[in-house]
């Protein structure tokens, strides 16, 4: 045999393209550093690349495809909880194991899924309990109109509730809608005087966002947006360019400056380019490579099965620092951080944990923020 | 918090009993339950009581069609194997209020422990409001069978009757029900007639 197979299911355009595209550089960048490296056991990592083009459908049927015709049954794929539902299933028939490297809303559990990415209490949790802290705690949510962003204000409005604060309104924009509707959607979002602006919006359309809020002359210091999955990417998408002051909480950031950061960096511009900067999807996707690899050099196999039972505890000091799969849960011990736009495109540290928390997706563990005073 | 969002965050609570013999598949279920929350323990054969302060228990119904226990505080799921109709009718005749099925799949099982509680917790509900309106009904026809006894005696109407052991019930502290039950024993006449005269 000459390599080993793996499926890589990411869209190149539509509503999931701005994250996904990052992805698939950075599932692409750390193959051809294995691959340059003498490969796992010998012999190099073969990508079967397929691109789903944002369609939920295609995305099930791509990975039934890549399982059942090619043989490739470890995929690195979807960034959206739409195409992660839709493959799941089949994933779960075919005994296929899918590699998730976003964040998501929590509440699942599936055996035939390793999630990378960071879950509710990494994220959610540590971005609300911040924004209490230092900006205010009346809160307007706008999201795209799907799972991620239903069932994250669903958990964000627990945590404000709970902490003393309130939600004044809650706004959903079809994944399809245009910069009018954002526009629309957050001038009456912001007539109710919140301190903050709460967005799950996803995807390419988020630069219609902090468009609509620049356009509309409103004021980071006094009213920022605060988001879960706006990345360095989108920042540079916008036409108008994004004030510093908005927030956002992920586990990477592409200003870290960590050695294995700064090495990263360096290899994913050479590759592909300084024009798009690398974010957490990239990052997350790349450092999820590297985890099938430390897996598949100890199973021996691809086999979905003994690969999970490899990864599950395994360690990989990754751009964003140590990572550890979880055995108890299937998700990632990841290091939550608050950045803050900078205004240039980026964005600079604000808060970090002092160490990787563990994933927590059914939030057991959970404490509100104590109530401001 | 509405009545859903507490349930939700009641899972962390949660205490799990699982019948079930020791193997891969109560292992996963195990794991699972502990995954969203809740604590656990497990236990085989069924034993006659859960363990106290047990919330909701998950139960093998065996191949044999042997009836699960029946705890009516307890909220049952029963673990299926198999679907003959011998299984069947045996979940037909117990308390489960939902199922968990085998080869075990961790989806599907937060949702069936949170129906399962909600289920039997507006089951017990109802049975109470049952249980209470029974209750009345008995008290009722009680104390119309005393009256009736009193009217028959003399006393007075029917009307005149239920007055005086509706005030002489206030008067001794005791539920009018009880007082129709010493009437109609022939006890307590006489403390009607200096009611009466009062």
């Amino acid at each position: 045999m000459e390599g080993w197979q793996v499926g890589v299911l990411f869209s190149r355009s539509g509503m999931t393209s701005a994250s996904e595209i990052s992805q698939l550089q950075g599932t692409l960048l750390a193959i051809d550093e294995i691959n340059d490296a003498g490969g796992v056991r010998g012999r190099p990592i073969l990508p079967i690349v397929k691109d789903p083009a944002s369609d939920p459908a295609a995305y099930a049927r791509l990975a039934a495809g890549l399982i059942l015709e090619e043989g490739a049954t470890n995929i690195f794929g979807c960034s959206s909880s739409f195409s992660r539902k839709a493959v799941l299933p089949w994933i779960e028939r075919r005994g296929g194991l899918l590699w998730y490297s976003v964040v998501y809303e929590g509440f699942e559990y599936s055996p035939n899924v390793i999630y990378t990415g960071p879950t509710i209490n990494q994220t959610h949790l540590p971005l609300a309990t911040y924004l209490f802290r230092h900006v205010g705690r009346r809160f307007a949510l706008i999201g795209s109109d799907y799972l991620f962003p239903r069932e994250s204000n669903r958990v964000i409005r627990d945590i404000v509730e709970e902490a003393g604060g309130a939600v004044l309104g809650e706004h959903y924009i079809p994944l399809s809608a245009g910069y009018e509707t954002y526009a629309e959607v957050l001038a009456r979002a912001v007539k109710a005087g919140p301190d903050v602006i709460f967005s799950t919006v996803v995807g390419p359309a988020t630069s219609h966002l902090y468009d609509a809020y620049s356009a509309a002359g409103l004021d980071a210091c006094h009213m920022p947006i605060a988001a879960l999955t706006t990345s360095e990417v989108h920042l540079r998408a916008t036409r108008r360019p994004v004030a510093a002051g908005h927030f956002v909480c992920g586990s990477y950031f592409e200003s870290l400056a960590t050695v294995e950061n700064t090495r990263f960096l360096a290899r994913y511009r050479a590759r592909f380019g300084a024009e798009r900067p690398a974010d957490a999807p990239a990052e997350a996707a790349y450092a999820s490579v590297h985890l099938f690899a430390k897996a598949l050099a100890d199973a021996g196999t691809t086999d979905p099965e003994r690969i999970r039972a490899a990864v599950l505890g395994q360690h990989y000091l990754a751009p964003q620092g140590l990572i550890t799969v979880d055995p108890d849960n299937s998700h990632t011990y990841v290091r939550p951080r608050i950045g803050v736009s900078t205004g240039r495109g980026g964005f600079r540290i604000v808060e970090e944990a002092p160490e990787p928390v563990k994933p927590d997706p059914y939030l057991i563990y959970f404490d509100a923020p104590a109530p401001s005073v | 918090m509405t009545f859903s969002q507490t349930m939700i965050r009641e899972l962390r609570s949660l205490r799990v009993a699982v019948f079930h013999p020791a193997d891969a598949d109560r292992d996963e279920l195990m794991l699972h339950i502990r995954r969203i929350g809740c604590t656990v323990y497990a236990d085989w054969p069924i034993p006659s009581r859960p363990a106290r302060e047990t919330d909701i228990a998950l139960c093998l119904l065996s191949e044999t069609g042997a009836a699960l226990p029946d705890w009516p505080e307890v909220p049952l799921i029963a673990i299926l194997e198999y679907e003959s109709p011998i299984i069947v009718r045996s979940l037909l005749d117990s308390n489960a209020h939902g199922i968990v099925t085998k080869p075990i799949r961790a989806f599907g099982i937060l949702s069936t422990l949170l129906l399962t509680r909600s289920l039997h917790r507006f089951g017990q509900r109802q049975k109470a409001k049952t249980d209470r309106l029974e209750e009345t009904l008995r008290s009722r026809r009680l104390i119309d069978r005393a009256a009736e006894a009193l009217a028959a005696s003399g006393f007075g109407t029917l009307e005149t009757c239920h007055q005086a052991i509706r005030r002489a019930a206030m008067a001794g502290r005791v539920t009018a029900a009880s007082l129709a039950g010493d009437i109609l024993a022939g006890k307590t006449v006489a403390a009607i007639e200096m009611h009466r005269k009062s």
